[in-house]
């Protein structure tokens, strides 16, 4: 460690002897200090100001501004910094200095004793470097600090981002809640439809809490959002989300997780459990039915073989709850002993079901919380119907292939067609087929108005009140549509050698008799009814119905495909 | 917790007492490392009478003992898990990967 004098430090000496100044600034300047002069108290107090000074030595009596005055402005003006003050007095003057020592620090007499003053100096310079090296070390906390917070920032908006498309599919059915035990949590829930319209859902809980937790189920969710909406089975899923974690991370930071297919039509769930709590099924008496322990490792630790990855099917019935949990439930102090299952079941059997999940979460915090915890609850509603089903876009993607089923909420949305063709759009098919929006406009129009909510066109063209009445009905029908749905497939062929899209729109309403309506012939004989149907027929190269006439084929040519015969 | 390490022979026993968790990790690497060290060991058991409670970390550190005990041809075996621990163990199917005795 250095000694003292090794620290030059900056002094300021206020005195209004010239003679005592001198003294004191060879005496510092010997020592190897850097020395300001004031033959005042008011310059005493500019300086200060101007050069910042690391010790000022304070003459108490000075005319213009006496020390007292200056240590007063001095100490004011100091703010963070605390900068030391000794005064220098005459022996008489010490009543003065004992009143004014809680403006300075210390104080020495006149004649000055310089063998006490090194003495004093010593400690002032200690000093001095302490809040030198503690002011350094605050400034590279606060660095530290802004630069946590700032990967903090980015990382939870990344991650309230991938949280936000967690679906609440249907009403009361799905209820979720984690409960971080850090900034991050690293339980997550995940759910997501299925093309036909299972639902998918996981909770994953990470080794450890906190950020890196956080990070370890990240990369969790793309191959569970993407293998869902194309309608893969969760036990492909879990074998795909096991590799991940396996290839992403090191072998100590694996993930527990529990996949479940909901299938609510067919009252059966298939689960996947990987290192978690049982799952456990459970009647409307709070009765635990059935409980699905771990089958296998958790993912990032099991080879990548099939069998590993077999599901279990469970039985799911009217009012039955499907009740996930992490560990934070299982394992908090209120629940855990020689079998947890037992504590857990009074609780669900003295609880009514709407309430369970925070009956549950509030039980297993009144412990305090020592692990992030997190709560699924899947209750199998009244009635489900196919019809009532498909409430959102459903989508089927592959790279020739587009096949979506738009549920009466996806036909409430004014810019379903603009999404569809944007899917369309993404898959080259506009590009290649430029006529496939105009086209698609028009069977869209003729099956969500003719066929879903059974329009008849009748007045809608033969004047400007018909047409705004015809529009408002429109309206109307769509606001209390309850169920119907109209399915779009478009998909690549070839026809005589050349590359062709079929597009083929169908609906869910009655149909309509296509040949009263769309009479063949060129489209300028078409001047009401049909109208639309005529433009297509333009623009395609085909176009059939079905019999029922809620089914509508077009042929569209490629854009440089020529026009095969037809 | 407390670690402890007594080798007899071939056979090196870690015993642990108390809470099993992250906090452990530097104590008992350092406890493993000695054993794995040790050329004349070819088997360590981590007994786990005295633990308590084992999280999710631990189980990590048991991982990752298991892989470099295999890399030095080591057999590690697990001993006398109770009460929540050996449920720990249970869910997370541990004994498809340690001999539990």
């Amino acid at each position: 460690m250095a000694t003292p004098a090794d620290t030059p430090i900056k002094v300021l000496v206020a005195d209004d002897q010239k003679s005592n100044r001198h003294i004191l600034e060879v005496f510092l300047r010997q020592e190897g200090h850097t020395v300001i002069v004031a033959s005042d108290g008011r310059e005493a107090v500019e300086l200060h100001r101007r050069e910042q000074p690391d010790l000022v030595l304070l003459d108490v009596v000075m005319p213009v501004m006496d020390g007292l005055e200056a240590a007063r402005l001095i100490n004011a003006e100091s703010g963070e910094v605390h900068t030391p003050i000794l005064f220098l007095s005459m022996a008489k003057d010490q009543r003065t200095v004992l009143d004014g020592l809680e403006l300075a620090d210390d104080f020495i007499s006149k004649p000055i004793n310089f063998g006490l003053l090194r003495a004093k100096l010593r400690a002032f310079i200690r000093l001095v470097r302490t809040q030198r090296t503690l002011r350094v070390q605050q400034r590279r906390i606060e660095s530290f600090n802004d630069e946590m917070r700032r990967e903090s920032e980015v990382a939870s908006f990344i991650l309230n981002r991938v949280l936000a498309h967690t679906e609440q599919p249907d009403g009361h059915s799905l209820q979720y809640r984690v409960v971080p035990a850090a900034l991050f949590s690293g339980d997550v829930v995940f759910a997501r439809r299925t093309p036909s319209g299972r639902l998918h859902v996981l909770l994953a809980d990470a080794v450890g809490h906190g950020l890196p937790a956080a990070i370890n189920i990240l990369p969790l969710y793309f191959p569970f959002e993407a293998m869902s909406r194309k309608g893969y089975p969760i036990s492909t899923l879990a074998r795909e989300l096991n590799r991940r974690v396996r290839d992403l991370f090191p072998r100590d930071r694996f993930v527990a997780a529990i996949l479940a297919s909901i299938d609510a039509e067919a009252g059966v769930v298939e689960v996947w459990n990987g290192g978690s709590p049982p799952a456990l099924m459970v009647r409307p008496d709070g009765r635990i039915a059935e409980r699905v322990d771990s089958m296998q490792m958790a993912l990032g630790i099991n080879d990548d073989d099939p069998k590993l990855f077999e599901t279990r099917r469970v039985d799911f019935s009217v009012g039955d709850q499907l009740i996930l949990f992490s560990d934070g439930i299982w394992e908090s102090p209120t629940f855990a002993g020689d079998d947890p299952t037992l504590p857990v079941e009074a609780l669900l059997r003295a609880t009514p079901p709407p309430t369970r999940m925070d009956a549950l979460v509030e039980r297993a915090l009144a412990a305090g919380q020592f692990d992030d915890l997190s709560v699924m609850v899947l209750t199998q509603r009244e009635t489900v119907t196919r019809e009532a089903r498909p409430r959102a876009a459903q989508v089927g993607v592959a790279t020739d292939r587009l096949a979506l089923q738009l549920g009466a909420e996806a036909l409430r949305n004014p810019g379903v067609i603009d999404d569809v063709l944007s899917m369309a759009g993404a898959l080259g098919f506009v590009g290649h087929f430029p006529k496939l929006p105009a086209i698609f406009f028009e069977l869209f129009a003729n099956a969500l108005e003719h066929g879903v909510l059974n329009l008849a066109s009748g007045n809608k063209y033969l004047s400007s009140e018909g047409y705004l009445e015809y529009f408002a009905e429109k309206q109307r029908r769509l606001d209390v549509l309850a169920d119907g749905f109209i399915a779009v497939e478009m998909a690549l062929d070839s026809i005589a050698g050349k590359q062709v899209l079929r597009l083929m729109v169908s609906d869910s309403g009655r149909g309509f008799r296509v040949f009263d309506f769309a009479p063949e012939g060129p489209a300028d004989d078409c001047v009401s009814a049909g109208h639309g149907l005529a433009l297509v027929r333009g623009m395609a190269l085909h176009l059939t119905h079905n019999k029922q006439g809620n089914e509508a084929i077009a042929l569209i040519g490629h854009v440089d495909g020529g026009v095969p015969e037809r | 917790m407390q670690i402890t390490l007594k080798t007899e022979r071939n056979r090196a026993t870690v015993r642990l007492v108390g809470r099993f968790e992250f906090s452990m990790h530097r104590e008992f690497r350092e406890a493993v490392d000695t054993a794995l060290q040790n050329k004349d060991v070819d088997a360590l058991v981590i007994d786990l009478a005295g633990v308590e409670y084992l999280d999710s970390s631990a189980l990590g550190m048991l991982l990752m003992l298991r892989d470099r005990a295999n890399t030095s041809k080591k057999v590690v075996s697990l001993a006398n898990p109770r009460g929540m621990v050996k449920q720990a163990l249970d869910i997370a199917k541990f004994d498809k990967l340690f001999p539990i005795v």
